[in-house]
């Protein structure tokens, strides 16, 4: 089956430097890659490791304010609007160098300050606003849902608050990242909540579960899900999983679950 | 390992209902469940039983309703006569052929009453339930299942089945945990039986979408197996599905897991 799986790099080949696991990643036979954030880096430096490794930029994440510190994106806070604002342009100007189409929107841990309307409203507000500033470069700006057991009080935690947000935001290149691994803790039934949203879907992660490692290592059949999405998804997946032992080791079940 | 069970509601209905004992004990199963029953004599069963060196693990108690054709009579404030008499029905079937549980039945919300009083009613049945069940040694099983497959049934998360526990508060009942259903309504499979795996009295087993064999879906029924090991389970596992196509052909899965 024909599948387009891209490295994660924030999370695969950790065991090197960032700028190194460009070329691990394509000599392992990967042909697109996705990270948390560029923004450490020149993006000249990273353009330079796609070209010389054949990799195309499938994603990577808007600022998502002090990740360091806590932070699990800022999108949500009324009082923090203009950074968020300032996050978008940031992440064009890389996108437009690294040639990348998709942009995740991580909303932000929900501290109590505001209420839920307040919150809904301003992601809302937000999301327009970065939709706008990207619709005519091709970009998608997708939202992702994360699970409360690893991101307690995260303020999108479910494939329908997510559909919800983006039914709102009421633009095409306002879409649902959905990854699995989250969602399996969230809500199960992975399937069928796909197929309710495929038209909303704009990309896809993967890990297993408990313990977000490689697939095959958990409770999920991704053979079947694999076999389900070559037929029903022609956009990338991202592997966005911690190896269980070493990275390389642990890829061999990209070819037990697609054969 | 894992003590499978086959569920003679769903699989071998190629025959007829009392001939499928022998089919399950011929296909190497040791454990059957059934759901009802009553269209069979008690002796007729343990015939089988005896016969066939199968043990009968779980019935569930009949609880639909004669005017509405609905299974929730346990829900229903104006039916607690007749959730007794059928409570009574259903132990003497389990008491007789050597069940391990009745699964004491829930449903689907009924109109007319409010969600209180019809909580009310449920945790009454239940402890009157639990308790008779308890005096025969017999556990008293809650089972949530999931609203897309039946819109409105009023217990349909593992969280509200450790709810109605807590309420119930009686040693003799536990969870039936369905892995099928639970995969639509809350995922998190591993995490969730390893956690409450001292409640859960019972499992039953499908895959997702569709309901059929173990491997035909997007739950790893292997890690799952391996987890019931892991944690010691100690009770069976039901095979509640539907064959993709026929029993025998279905439980190749078995050998696979």
């Amino acid at each position: 089956m024909v599948i387009n799986f891209a490295a994660n790099l924030s999370m695969l080949y950790t065991e090197k430097d960032f700028m190194k696991r460009f070329k691990s990643a394509s000599e392992f036979g990967f042909k697109g890659v996705e990270y948390l954030f560029p923004y450490d880096f020149k993006k000249e430096d990273i353009k330079n490791e796609l070209v010389n490794n054949s990799l195309e930029q499938i994603l990577f994440d808007f600022p998502a304010g002090d990740f360091a510190g806590g932070d699990r994106g800022i999108a949500i806070f009324p009082d923090r609007k203009s950074e968020f604002q300032e996050g978008v342009h940031e992440a064009i100007e890389y996108a437009d160098t690294l040639g990348c189409k998709r942009l995740t929107v991580l909303v932000g841990i929900d501290n109590g300050k505001f209420t839920t309307k307040e919150l809904n409203e301003t992601l809302i507000e937000n999301l327009i606003y970065a939709s706008e500033q990207t619709k005519d470069k091709g970009i998608n700006v997708l939202v992702e849902a994360l699970n409360l057991i690893d991101a307690p009080n995260y303020f999108v935690s479910t494939t329908n608050h997510c559909k919800q947000i983006v039914d709102s935001v009421n633009k095409d290149n306002v879409k649902i990242q959905f990854d699995m691994y989250h969602m399996q803790i969230m809500e199960g039934d992975l399937i069928r909540t796909f197929q309710n949203n495929k038209s909303q879907i704009g990309h896809i992660q993967i890990a297993d579960n408990p313990g977000r490692n490689e697939p095959g290592t958990g409770e999920i059949n991704y053979k079947n899900i694999f076999s389900f999405l070559s037929e029903n998804y022609d956009g990338w997946i991202g592997c966005e999983y911690a190896p269980l032992n070493s990275t390389e080791d642990g890829l061999d079940w990209i070819k037990k679950l697609t054969e | 390992m894992v003590k499978l069970e086959a569920n003679l509601q769903f699989m071998f209905n190629e025959y007829d209902l009392i001939d499928r004992y022998e089919q399950a004990a011929k296909a190497g199963f040791k454990g059957v469940e059934l759901q009802a029953p009553y269209s069979l004599e008690i002796d007729q069963i343990n015939e089988k039983l005896e016969k066939y060196n199968l043990k009968h693990v779980i019935i569930n108690l009949p609880v639909m309703d004669p005017d509405t054709n609905l299974a929730n009579i346990a829900l229903r404030p104006d039916r607690k006569d007749l959730f007794l008499e059928r409570l009574d029905l259903g132990l003497r079937y389990a008491s007789s052929l050597g069940c391990l549980g009745i699964n004491t039945g829930i449903g689907t919300k009924p109109e007319g009453f409010d969600d209180e009083e019809i909580y009310q009613t449920l945790i009454h049945n239940q402890k009157i339930a639990s308790q008779k069940l308890f005096e025969k040694n017999i556990m008293a099983l809650i089972e949530p299942i999931n609203i897309v497959d039946q819109p409105g049934f009023f217990i349909n998360t593992s969280t509200q089945g450790i709810e109605l526990l807590e309420k119930l508060n009686h040693e003799n009942a536990y969870l039936l945990y369905d892995v099928y259903h639970m995969q639509i309504m809350e995922g998190d499979l591993v995490r969730t039986i390893s956690k409450l795996i001292n409640k859960i009295g019972h499992i039953q087993i499908a895959d997702n979408p569709g309901r059929n064999e173990p491997g035909t879906g997007e739950i790893n029924y292997s890690k799952i197996f391996q987890t019931l090991d892991e944690i010691q389970y100690e009770g069976w596992v039901g095979c509640e599905y539907k064959p993709y196509k026929n029993t025998l052909d279905s439980i190749s899965w078995i050998n696979n897991t």
